[in-house]
């Protein structure tokens, strides 16, 4: 269970040490990339502890996702309108709903392995 | 089993590509962050090492021009010479020991035949002043270089920058030799120039009251001998080390 958080460690030390670099135009696109994934993340925590966790849906809805958040993000800039807000709405709202769920199934397992 | 496994993989691999972005964003929102948090006291600090930085690169940059020129002129060693050979000619040409041609005008300042009836008329007859001194070619003179004239000879006596015009015993000098009427000034420069100079400071009417008539010819290639005496540099030599 550590392992993904092992992972994230990694890939901060290694994103530091390569001193990777995003123009500043391109920083809409990042943080809707980061949500999209930690979005993904949770979900795949989710279903996971839910025992209905299926790679087809994971990696798919990962990718799916990724790239509508990407294009809205693309169309609001050339509208003028910050479309992308639309992608971060829903991606934080879901990520919350997800944490809550994680949070309500890991509380109640941990009080059935005490009691 | 193996789906959780599988799962904590996947999930594994989002979790380090999410870190490679998060390192990626901060590094790219870290310094712009941090240049913005410094007080105003900090940014003049900073202001003012930058100016001195670019006044050190300016000159840094004259040096190295000065430099380069150096090179260029030490490369060309076999050219100075004739450099220098042309600076001379011009400079003689300037100081006047050098006969120069260019565009210009002759003034000829003579006697007003209708008004006088004849040359020989005793001038100041009628109480008038009717004879050029000394005074009217230094103004002519004046006015001339003051409009770009590059040299002028009286008479074939070249002005030097230190010639004088004055009267002795009623007679022109032009640095010691004496010119009489009828004054011949060839004058090297902007003839449309000169000629509108000599309208506009009303020249014509200052000698037409002295019974003396101003024509002005233009000439497109004129020749204006060069000075015949010796030019002496004595109490005076080439300061050297000050600018001014």
């Amino acid at each position: 269970m550590w392992l993904p958080i092992l992972g994230l460690i990694l890939g901060i030390v290694l994103g530091l040490s390569l001193e990777l670099r995003v123009p500043p135009e391109y920083s809409n696109y990042l943080s809707i990339a980061v949500l999209a994934s930690m979005d993904s993340v949770f979900g795949g925590i989710r279903a996971n502890l839910e025992h209905h966790f299926d790679i087809k849906v994971f990696m798919s809805g990962f990718f799916f996702n990724t790239l509508l958040a990407a294009f809205l993000a693309f169309l609001g800039v050339y509208l003028g309108v910050d479309l992308y807000l639309a992608a971060i709405f829903a991606f934080g709202v879901r990520l919350f709903n997800n944490l809550a769920v994680i949070r309500r199934i890991l509380l109640s397992r941990w009080f059935k392995g005490s009691s | 089993m193996k789906n959780q496994r599988t799962a904590i993989i996947l999930i594994t691999g989002i979790t380090t590509i999410i870190g490679l972005m998060i390192a990626a964003q901060y590094q790219t929102y870290y310094e712009p962050n941090q240049s913005e948090s410094r007080d105003i006291s900090q940014l003049r600090q900073q202001l003012r090492e930058e100016m001195e930085r670019h006044q050190q690169l300016l000159s840094d940059l004259s040096k190295y021009e000065l430099l380069l020129y150096e090179y260029e002129t030490s490369v060309n060693e076999t050219d100075q010479l004739s450099v220098m050979r042309e600076e001379l000619e011009q400079v003689k040409a300037f100081a006047g020991v050098k006969a120069v041609s260019g565009p210009g005008i002759i003034i000829t300042i003579q006697n007003d035949p209708s008004m006088t009836g004849g040359p020989d008329l005793p001038e100041g007859g009628q109480g008038v002043a009717t004879v050029v001194v000394d005074e009217d070619l230094r103004t002519l003179v004046n006015e001339l270089f003051y409009n770009g004239a590059k040299a002028i000879s009286i008479n074939g006596r070249r002005l030097t920058a230190t010639s004088a015009i004055r009267s002795i015993g009623g007679q022109i000098q032009v640095d010691t030799y004496p010119v009489t009427m009828p004054y011949h000034l060839k004058v090297i420069g902007d003839p449309d120039t000169l000629i509108s100079t000599i309208k506009v400071t009303g020249m014509h009417e200052y000698f037409q009251v002295i019974n003396k008539v101003l024509t002005v010819q233009k000439r497109e290639n004129l020749v204006v001998p060069p000075f015949d005496g010796d030019i002496e540099i004595r109490y005076m030599e080439p300061a050297s080390g000050t600018e001014s």
